[in-house]
């Protein structure tokens, strides 16, 4: 048995517990381009020797482990400085790739569902009187990684 | 040169191209510009008329088989989540309209387990322009679990 096997689109109830492992890569086009150049044919000697001269095209950028599931991720320029954008259910994760600084946001429930999101979600806090549609908590900044 | 003579006052939308000096104006190919032009054409003929439609599908070899997709925007480059043999899995990039194949692959990276909501883009990253990806991967909590057959054993790994 694989847990990859399993679809990543359902919630599943796995006979192991699962961790999970959100990874940021960067590959850049200089090191692209040398594959690509057409001076050199790919198969011929020059181009082996050249791709052998250089560094894995993949570099890790950075790595965010849970234990709960990433439901969305995307990556962004946020003021200039690449950022990665996850969530994992109410929780809202920024980090950025350069800093490192990891900014979280809780989101509360839609303004009229309140207590039936308070039974599905007893673990969230809300701010109600606050805002209007819903409540964002930023909960804290810090350093990860 | 027509073709770039044409592409210098050409007024429709064009194809996104990898944002380096090599897809600048200057170093365009004669054949680049004129697929630049030719692109820009067809795609505001076909967004134009009552029904548009795919006019071609490219079928090319992944090198396993894919569990997801995702097309850098521009659609130079392609990232794809591919499952190899039982329980090997990998991400490769593919160079779209490459000069030997319709998707030629320039670099692939062996995962732990099945990579899966791949994002990518083309982004800076400290001095240098190139292409995050994003992707999340799944494995047992516990060690015991991982070496009891649970994910894949191979260690990850960088190989062109």
């Amino acid at each position: 048995m694989d847990v990859s096997d399993y679809s990543e689109d359902h919630v599943i109830d796995f006979p192991v517990p699962v961790r999970y492992e959100l990874n940021v890569l960067h590959c850049p086009l200089s090191a692209i381009h040398v594959a690509e150049d057409p001076r050199f044919p790919p198969g011929s000697s020059a181009y082996t020797a050249r791709i052998d001269f250089q560094l894995p095209p993949f570099r890790n950028v950075t790595v965010i482990r849970s234990n709960t599931a990433f439901d969305f991720t995307d990556l962004d320029m946020v003021d200039g400085a690449p950022y990665v954008v996850a969530v994992q259910e109410r929780l809202i994760l920024f980090k950025n790739l350069v800093s490192r600084n990891v900014h979280r946001i809780r989101v509360g429930a839609l303004f009229g569902y309140e207590e039936e999101a308070s039974e599905n979600h007893p673990e969230v806090r809300f701010n109600l009187p606050r805002l209007l549609y819903h409540s964002v908590t930023p909960v804290h900044c810090h350093r990860e990684y | 040169m027509v073709w770039k003579r044409i592409l210098r006052t050409f007024h429709l939308p064009l194809p996104p191209l990898p944002p380096t000096i090599r897809y600048s104006f200057p170093s365009l190919s004669s054949l680049e510009a004129e697929r630049l032009v030719i692109r820009a054409l067809a795609a505001e003929a076909n967004w134009r008329s009552t029904m548009p439609k795919s006019y071609k599908a490219w079928r090319f070899c992944a090198f396993g088989d894919v569990m997801s997709i995702k097309i850098v925007p521009g659609g130079k480059y392609v990232v794809a989540s591919v499952h190899e043999g039982t329980n090997r899995y990998a991400l490769i990039l593919l160079m779209m309209e490459h000069r030997v194949k319709t998707a030629y692959p320039v670099a692939k990276m062996a995962t732990p387990s099945k990579p899966y909501k791949l994002e990518a883009k083309y982004m800076r990253y400290e001095t240098e322009m190139g292409i995050m990806i994003s992707y999340v991967r799944r494995e047992p909590k516990r060690a015991s679990d991982r070496a009891a057959g649970y994910v894949l054993r191979h260690p990850p790994r960088h190989y062109r």
